[in-house]
Formats: C-alpha cells, structure tokens, sequence
C-alpha cells in the first residue's frame, strides 16, 4: 500500500520519472547531447538510491531483481544503435527510461491489477521503441508484438478473475492466506487459473506456448532494443512469478511450470541447431536458458531460488555482452542485420576473445561464471530429490545439443578468410567498454562466485 | 431479483459466455487475416476478461469494488492499446497498400529485408 | 617448501603459455619452438627432480594395500591448500600420491616429446599452437593432482576448450566437424560425471554431516549399494567417454584422424588416459562396493572393447585410424586390469597406462611421419618403407613390437599383468575373461604385423624413390621414446615397486 510516509522507497522510480519530465524538456530545446548523459545520471542515481534504501528482508529477492533490471538497462543504454537512432535520441530515451520505470513497477507488484497496469504500459513503450526507425519489417513486428500482448495479458486477467473468483482477492498475499486457511482446498480447482497465469506471463519471457515472437523480434528489431527485450522485462516478470508462485506453490503447480519450462528448452534446442544466424542463435539461447530458470523456480526450495537468483545475475551478464559483441560486428558492417561472423576472432582477436568469452560462458565452460551456474543449478535442483532425475536428465540432454548451438559460434568464429575480405571490427568505445566489463564480470564470477553465491542464499531464505 | 428469467441465470452461465467469447477471440486473432479484424479479435479476448470479472463480482458482494476496479481499468488500458493498434495498422497499409497479414508478408519478404 | 614446488610445477607451463602469447615473440616459429622446447625439457627435469626428491619421505610409511587399493592423497606430500571457495566446502587443493606422481611425470614428458614433435606439423599461427599445448599441460596436471571433486570437474570440461582449438584449427579441412563430435561426447559424459559428483557430495553430506568435496575427507562405505550403483552409472559414463569404453567410443577415430600429428600424439597419450584415471579415483577408491558389483559388467566391456578394436583396426584402410581403434583395443585391456579388483591387475593396468601413452604417442608420430613424407596414409598405396628410411623402420620395429606386446618390451609387462590379474581374480567370470584375453594378444600382434607387412615390407614404388629418411628432432622423439620402452621393457620392477610400496 502507498503512503508518504515510505516515499524513500519510491524514490528510484520518483527519479526515473522526474528524468523523463526533464527529458521531454530537453527535447522541446532539442538538447541530444545532454540527454543521453541525463539519461545515464537518472539511471545510475536511480541505482544509488535502491542500493541506499532499506527493505525488509522478504522483498530482498525483487530488490535484486530490479538492481540486475537497472544495472542491465545502463549497460544496454551504452551499446551504439544505427543512425537513425542518433536522429531521435531523446525520443528513444524517453521511451527507454518509460519502460525501464513500469517495468520496475512490474517487479515491485502485489496485485493482478497492478502487474496488469504495469505490463500494458511497458508494452506501450515497447511497440514505440521497436517501430522507431519507421522500416516495414519492424512496424509489423511492433504490430505483431501488440496482439500478443494483448493475447497474452487476457490469458493472465483470465487467469486471475478465476483465482479471484475463488478466493476474492487480487492480492497474492490474501490468496495465499485463503488457501492455507481454506479447509478443502485441492489444487486441481486451481489448475485453470494457475494454467491461465503461466501462459499470459510466459509470453514475455517466451516459454512455449506464445513465445514465439522471440526470434523474430530478435532478428529484425534493432539489436540494442533486442538486448534490451532479452534481459529486462524477464527479469521483471520472473519477480513477479516468485510471489505468484509463493502464493500457489505446491507439487502440481512446480510440475505444470516445469512442463512448461522443458518444452520451452527442447522447442528452443530444436529451432538453435539448424540456425546459421547469430540473433536466431541469441533466442534460441534465451529459450533454453529461461528453461533451466523457470525448472529451477518452479521447484520453489531455499536453494533452487537462490541458485536461480545466481543463475540470473550470471545469464544477464553473459548474454548482454554477447549482444555487445553482436552490435559491434554489426556497427562495422554497416549495421546488417544478419552480419557475417565468420574471422570474427581473426578480424580483432580482442573482441573475438571478449566475445567468444561470452559465448562459452552461456555455455557453462569452467573459468566463466556460467560453469559455476551450471554447477550451482544442477545441484540446487537435485538438492530437492531423487524424484527430479529424469527433468535433470532431460535437462543435460538440453545442455548437450546446446553446445552444438555455441560451438557452431566458436566454429565461425575461427573460420579462416580470404584476406581481402579481413575488414578490421572497430566500434564505439562505449559498445567496447560494455563489452569488456561484461566479459570481465563474467571471468570473475568464474573465479570470485563465493560472495554472490552468499548473497543469493542469505536473500532466498526470506523469500 | 425477482424476475423469473434472470433469476435461472446463475454466474455459471456468465463464465460459459465469457469462456465461449474467449475463445471466438482467440480463434479470430489466429484465423483472420485482417489487420483491423484481428484487433476487433482482441477487443472480443478483452470482453470476455471483463465479463468474467463482472459476473464474478456479483457473486463476491464483499469485495465487489476489486472485480469492478479492474474492469474500468482494463476496459481504458484496451482501448488505449487498441488505438496505438490502429495506428500501426493504418501506417502498415499506407506502407503496403494492404491490411491482409499475408500479402504484407510475402511483400516484406519480396522487397528484402530491412 | 613442497607444496609451493607442487604449486609452481603446475602452473609453470601456464605462465611459459602467456610468455608466448605476449609481444615479447613475433609469429616466428624458430624463437617460439627454441623457448617451447627448452622449457619443456626444464619442466620435465624439474618432474623428474621433484619427484626423486619430494617422494622419499612417505616412501616408509605407507602400507602397500591401502595405497594399492584406496588410492589416497594423504599418504603423499603435504596438500596445497587454498580456501578460495570455503563455505560451500569446495577447497583448490592439490596433492600427489604415487599414481598421480607418475602421471605427473608422463604428462611432462610426452608435452616434452610433442612440442619436439610438432615442427612440421604446425604451419600457421605459432603462437596460438605452443601456448594452448602449455594451457592444456596445466590442466592435466591440474586433473592428475587435484584432491577436490569440484576442481577435477572444472579442469576436466577446461580441457575441451585448448582441445577444441588445437584439433580444429590446425588439423585438416574436416576437423571442425570431429572436433566438435569430441567436445560433444566429452561434455555429454561430462554432464553425467557431475550429477555423479554432485550425488557423491549431497550423500557424503547426509551420511557424515560434513559439507566437503575433498577426496580424501568423503567416504562413501555407509552409502547404500543401490544409491553407490547409480552414482557409480553416472560416472562410468562420464569417464566411459574419456577412456573410450565400448558404446561411447564413436567420436575417436574421427577426431585422430583428422587431428594434426602432435594432436593426436597428445590426445592418445594423455588425454585417454584421464577415463581410467578417473576410474581409478572415483569408482575404485570411492564407491568400492559399487564398483565390486559392476566389475565384471565392466569386464565383459573391456574384452568387447579388445576384440572391437582390434577387429576395426585390422580393417581399415587408413593407417592412422589403424592406429587410433588400437588404442580402443589397448585401453580396453587396462579396463580389464582395473576391473579385476586385484593388487597385479592394479598394478598391470597403471603400467599399461604408461606404456600405451608411450607407444601410441610413438605410432601416432610414425604413422605421421610416413603421410608427411609419403603424403597419403592408405596402407594399399604404400609399401617398402624400410628400404629407404631404415632408421625410421628401426624405431618403428620397436615402438610396433612394444604395441603389440613382445617380451622385453614395455607392452608385454602391462598385458600380462592385467590379464594375470584377471586370472587371479576371485570373480569366476574374469577366469573366463582372462582365457578371451589370452587370445587377444594374438589379435594385437595381428593388426600390427599388418601395418609392419603392409606398409615398411614389400617393393618401393617409383614415386616415392626421392623420401628422406628421419630428421634430428624425429630421431630424437623417436629415440627417447624407444629408449624408454626398452628400459620399461627391461627393468619393469621399478614401476611396479614403485606402486606397490
């Protein structure tokens, strides 16, 4: 409930807004430069202010989940874009910052309204921030990206008018009061509901059902926005599933979300092994990654969240420093979109290590933090029995054909080329930079784990 | 209430309709090749949502307010999201010269990417 | 002081490794092979110095069963220990017993001997070649003297990536594509080898109360034999893939075929032999009851493995995958020897882990040398090899001899010691196991004899009248390594004591 009183909670987002207020200042003086500084001084202060601000222990999990949402969103705000970008910078930021706000709104939700409210008007921003270079292909996916919105979003109200049918309240606190109070509660008259809910919210993150839009947004939208897409508003709405399910957990409900989650893994698999492209091979990625995440959330033991919390910090890492990479092949060929990575090592072997470093982490190589993960994954999800084995099984399965995926990256990326074709990979400094302090990260959580790994369990206990 | 043709219609058959519009709307935003048809698919999906939620507030007396809070808010929040539905429709078509979803793909696909 | 030298003799080759790779060298091959092949041959004396100085103390003070049986580090030189991952009980500790040791050395050596090995093989990209041989050195180690679970796994998946490279980048047009056949085998089994690990970690921690993932600290005698039987699954799995045993054997005659020379010689060398290591470590020093009720399942492979081997090698046409699925028949006999469960089985397969690394490195550089020179490896196109190069036939002679297990060569001893072992055995189906054994050794002799016939006897075609014989750095690698064998041969007590204290 909002009172004045814990305004010092708010005031992240307060910063947020009141950046976007001056912003749309900007943009009446036509101000580009100072924009994007102000852009970056909204976002860092608005971090400052969640680090300094006091929670109570039992909102620590969606307190991290919206550092990791602002961390990624200034790292992606220093990727370059293409020019026509350039020209409409304080549109883009205000855009930007207006997503960023409802999404950490998403991620502090308790309600079905609220969660509601906050996916539509993310979504707002989002079918501007995809359409924004006005090219054919990228009207129709913000055209398409709006009808399953929508789609989904009535899935979800469906969802919820069911569970508040039931028990009378959006609020996933007093439902979960109501079942534990209700004498004959049996989960099978929460199936639909439960059923209605993990669709809806499963399109964002593109589980099964209705995530099909990944790949081609992926392919076709700028790929700053795609970096932006993949990593944010999926760790927003996983914060949101973590109380969901904290109010409806029991043992169907982890079996439904883990269907879920494996389907979404083996479609993932399936679509990744005969890609030749990089984005296709980045979705397939994000379907296989959001599948060992959501196996290891719909579990819902101390150590399974607390290796999914790692597990997320790591993956967003990793994954936007792939997309630096990605965007700096791209910056130097002209920003086509399906750029050629074959020498990529050859061509500036900094950025191939960089790169390939990213890679190999996504794959879960020992020295980067994704082996860690992996580990830290694997054995939260065994931890909680014998009885998962065969989802583990299917899950090192996954993970098997997933190296066919990487390594067919690795592959091109050592691939020798005829000499006149060697054009030298030169980007920004700022994409570089982003580059480097991802890979950097990622060495060191392979190394240094143990402090992360620490936090993650100290904020699981509370959850 | 006491009037004997409303009387036999309980909120189960409310839920039936609202489920029934549902999946009309579903079934439209898939089949249909019509841009404005299946955004008119969609305001059906929305529908059947209020619905549902309306029925379900009459038979919660108590806490009535939250079905219908929600059902003002979504009936705004669609009608928001269907215009900006609009007008990417009517931008497709002034780009295409079409609102058929096929023919703008195999146009798309014809002209060559981005 | 030791475990520092320990700590320094691990991560020596790791540091030569970035030396490479600095500014300091061009993309010259002269100055790179200089400072590779001179560090290399200090690491192998500084090896060989380490271990004559820093074994004698626990040479006393060890029983001879409980070293033989439950291969353990505690009995060795004092651990390198460094609480980087303290509270989730994963420790970076190194220590070395006798096995290790002797890994240790052989590691040192056949780097060594590649690294001489590899001058005409490699011809691009310097640089990336000797240093990724350096990275990969350093993981072996790493893998062969590690006390933690956790950093054994790490090391074994580290592994693939200087693999992945080296048989990639430099091997030939199709090696992208068995390359990444073996990184997939690799890190499938490598999956099942964690849950193995992971099984072992949670269990110990139930039964002991203790959250450890130290070798030494877990036992795993209170588990129950069912749960012991399916960690057991897991990890034979695991390192199945490495040594390679029967069903998992598909990726090695791709990748030795189109791996470069030096490659091959390592990843025949060394690379086969992390499996049995591991089996040796895991399954027959951890989960002993386990492994007693998969022996003779195990055995039954290895006679399979034998007799599979050695029937494909004989068929084919190319001499380096001639070689290649001998190396699955030879692996299969240490299988046999480990899965004995005896002291002289033991005993057997360690020495035939020696002396396979030995002449399959050996076989692997001949086998290199003749489509060098010859530049076609098909066995119906060659012939009347020992007519023009007489000193390369003299040192095949031996290295050939030796795989296929004549006396007074390393072969022999580690062959019937691992079949003696299975005779010894008190389970009646190694009796059986041991008869099909003996007959093996005939079948070995056959495939080779075959490539000895085929390839060095018989009239030399016109084409090939201009072919050099062996070069200074052949003759070198090619005459250590006979030598060695010979000496094995010879004086096979110095190993088996050696073990057996």
């Amino acid at each position: 409930m909002f009172s004045f009183n814990n305004i010092i909670h708010y005031l992240s987002e307060i910063l947020i807004a009141l950046t976007i207020f001056l912003q749309i200042i900007c943009s009446l003086f036509n101000l580009k430069k100072i924009s994007n500084y102000l852009t970056a001084a909204g976002l860092g202060l608005s971090l400052y202010f969640l680090i300094a601000a006091q929670v109570w222990p039992s909102e620590l999990y969606s307190f991290l989940f919206k550092i990791m949402i602002l961390i990624s969103s200034l790292l992606i705000l220093f990727l370059n874009t293409r020019r026509v970008f350039i020209k409409y910078t304080i549109h883009f930021n205000i855009l930007y910052l207006f997503s960023i706000l409802f999404l950490l709104m998403i991620a502090d939700s308790t309600n079905y309204l609220s969660l509601y409210l906050n996916i539509e008007l993310f979504s707002l921003a989002v079918y501007f921030l995809f359409s924004m270079d006005k090219r054919d292909v990228t009207i129709a996916e913000s055209y398409k990206y709006l009808v399953l919105t929508v789609t989904a979003s009535a899935f979800m109200l469906a969802g919820a008018a069911f569970l508040y049918g039931l028990t009378g309240s959006f609020y996933f606190q007093r439902i979960s009061d109501y079942i534990k109070t209700s004498s004959n509660y049996s989960f099978s008259t929460y199936v639909i509901p439960f059923f209605f809910i993990i669709t809806g919210l499963g399109f964002k993150l593109g589980v099964f059902p209705l995530g099909n839009w990944l790949i081609d947004i992926y392919k076709n939208v700028d790929t700053k926005i795609a970096a932006f897409i993949s990593v944010a508003p999926k760790l927003a709405i996983f914060s949101a599933l973590v109380k969901i399910l904290g109010s409806i957990i029991t043992f169907e409900s982890s079996f439904i979300i883990i269907l879920f989650a494996l389907f979404t893994g083996i479609y993932g698999v399936i679509y990744g092994i005969r890609s030749n492209n990089l984005k296709e091979i980045m979705a397939a990625s994000s379907y296989i990654n959001i599948s060992y995440l959501l196996i290891a959330l719909g579990l819902y033991t101390k150590l399974s969240l607390a290796t999914m919390l790692f597990y997320w910090a790591v993956y967003v890492l990793m994954n936007i420093g792939a997309f630096a990479g990605i965007i700096s092949l791209e910056h130097s060929n002209q920003y086509s979109q399906n750029a050629d990575f074959r020498g990529y090592f050859y061509k500036n072997p900094l950025f191939g290590l960089c790169f390939g470093i990213c890679i190999i982490g996504l794959l879960g190589f020992p020295l980067t933090s994704g082996f860690i993960a992996k580990i830290y994954l694997i054995s939260g999800i065994l931890n909680s029995g014998v009885i998962i084995l065969p989802v583990i099984l299917i899950m090192i399965a996954l993970m098997i054909v997933s190296v066919c995926i990487y390594l067919n990256v690795i592959k091109k990326m050592f691939e020798e080329i005829p000499y006149k074709e060697m054009n030298v990979i030169k980007t920004k400094s700022t994409n570089a930079f982003v580059l480097y302090i991802c890979t950097f990260m990622t060495l060191f959580l392979g190394i240094l784990p143990a402090w992360l790994i620490k936090m993650c369990e100290y904020i699981s206990i509370y959850i | 209430m006491g009037n004997s043709i409303f009387h036999c219609v309980t909120t189960y058959n409310y839920q039936i309709v609202s489920l029934i519009l549902f999946f009309v709307g579903l079934l439209g935003v898939t089949l249909s090749r019509n841009l404005i048809k299946i955004l008119i698919s969609l305001e059906f999906i929305m529908n059947a949502v209020n619905l549902l939620f309306i029925s379900f507030a009459s038979y919660k007396s108590e806490q009535a307010y939250l079905g219908y809070t929600l059902v003002i808010f979504s009936t705004g929040m669609s009608a928001l999201v269907l215009s900006v539905g609009i007008y990417f429709a009517y931008i497709l078509h002034k780009k295409f010269g079409t609102i058929d979803v096929i023919k703008i793909y195999d146009k798309y696909k014809e002209t060559g990417k981005c | 002081m030791a475990e520092i030298s320990l700590l320094i003799f691990i991560f020596l080759p790791v540091i030569a490794g970035i030396t490479i790779l600095t500014p300091l060298f061009s993309d010259n091959q002269i100055y790179i092979r200089r400072f590779s092949v001179y560090f290399a041959i200090l690491h192998l004396l500084f090896s060989l110095m380490f271990f004559i100085f820093g074994s004698n103390i626990d040479m006393q003070n060890t029983d001879c069963i409980s070293c033989v049986f439950a291969p353990d580090f505690k009995a060795a030189l004092p651990f390198v220990n460094n609480n980087v991952l303290n509270q989730i009980g994963i420790h970076i500790s190194f220590g070395i017993d006798r096995l290790s040791g002797l890994m240790m050395i052989l590691t040192a050596l056949i780097t060594t001997l590649t690294v001489i090995a590899s001058k005409l093989y490699v011809k691009k990209h310097f640089k990336y070649f000797y240093s990724l041989v350096f990275f990969l050195e350093t993981i072996l180690l790493g893998i062969f003297t590690t006390t933690d679970m956790f950093v054994f796994f790490a090391l074994w998946e580290l592994e693939l990536i200087p693999m992945y490279l080296l048989i990639s980048i430099w091997g030939n047009h199709n090696s992208k594509k068995s390359a990444l056949k073996f990184v997939l085998y690799t890190f499938g089994g490598s999956l099942f080898l964690l849950l193995g690990i992971l099984l072992i970690y949670f269990t110990n921690f139930a039964v002991s109360g203790v959250l450890t993932a130290d070798i030494t600290h877990i036992s795993m005698n209170r588990v129950n034999l069912l749960l012991q039987l399916v960690i057991s699954v897991f990890l034979i799995v695991g390192f199945g893939v490495k040594v390679p045993i029967f069903p998992l054997h598909k990726w090695l005659a791709d990748t030795h075929t189109n791996a470069a020379t030096p490659v091959s010689m390592l990843l025949a060398a060394l690379l086969l032999k992390l499996g049995i290591y591991g089996i040796i470590r895991f399954n027959f020093g951890l989960l002993t009851l386990g492994f007693t009720v998969l022996a003779p399942i195990l055995g039954l492979l290895a006679i399979v493995n034998v007799i599979y081997g050695a029937a494909l090698a004989y068929y084919q046409k190319d001499i380096k995958r001639l070689v290649a699925y001998s190396s699955i028949s030879q692996m299969g006999l240490v299988l046999l020897g480990v899965s004995s469960l005896t002291n002289i089985g033991y005993s057997g397969a360690v020495y035939h882990i020696i002396s396979h690394a030995l002449t399959a490195a050996g076989l692997f550089f001949i086998v290199g040398i003749i489509k060098l020179r010859f530049r076609t490896g098909n066995i119906n196109r060659l012939s009347g090899v020992a007519s023009i190069a007489p000193r390369l036939y003299g040192f095949s002679m031996v290295i050939i001899l030796a795989a296929a297990g004549i006396p007074f060569l390393s072969g022999f001893i580690g062959e019937f010691l691992s079949i003696y072992g299975a005779v010894v055995s008190s389970l009646v189906s190694f009796k059986l196991y041991a008869v099909i054994g003996v007959f093996i050794l005939i079948l070995s002799a056959l495939y080779l004899m075959k490539l000895v016939h085929e390839v060095f006897f018989g009239l030399l075609p016109e084409r090939f009248k201009n072919v050099q014989d062996i070069a200074v750095h052949e003759f070198i690698v090619l005459g250590a390594l006979s030598f060695i064998i010979i000496l094995l041969g010879c004086f096979p007590f110095v190993i088996i004591d050696f073990l057996n204290v």
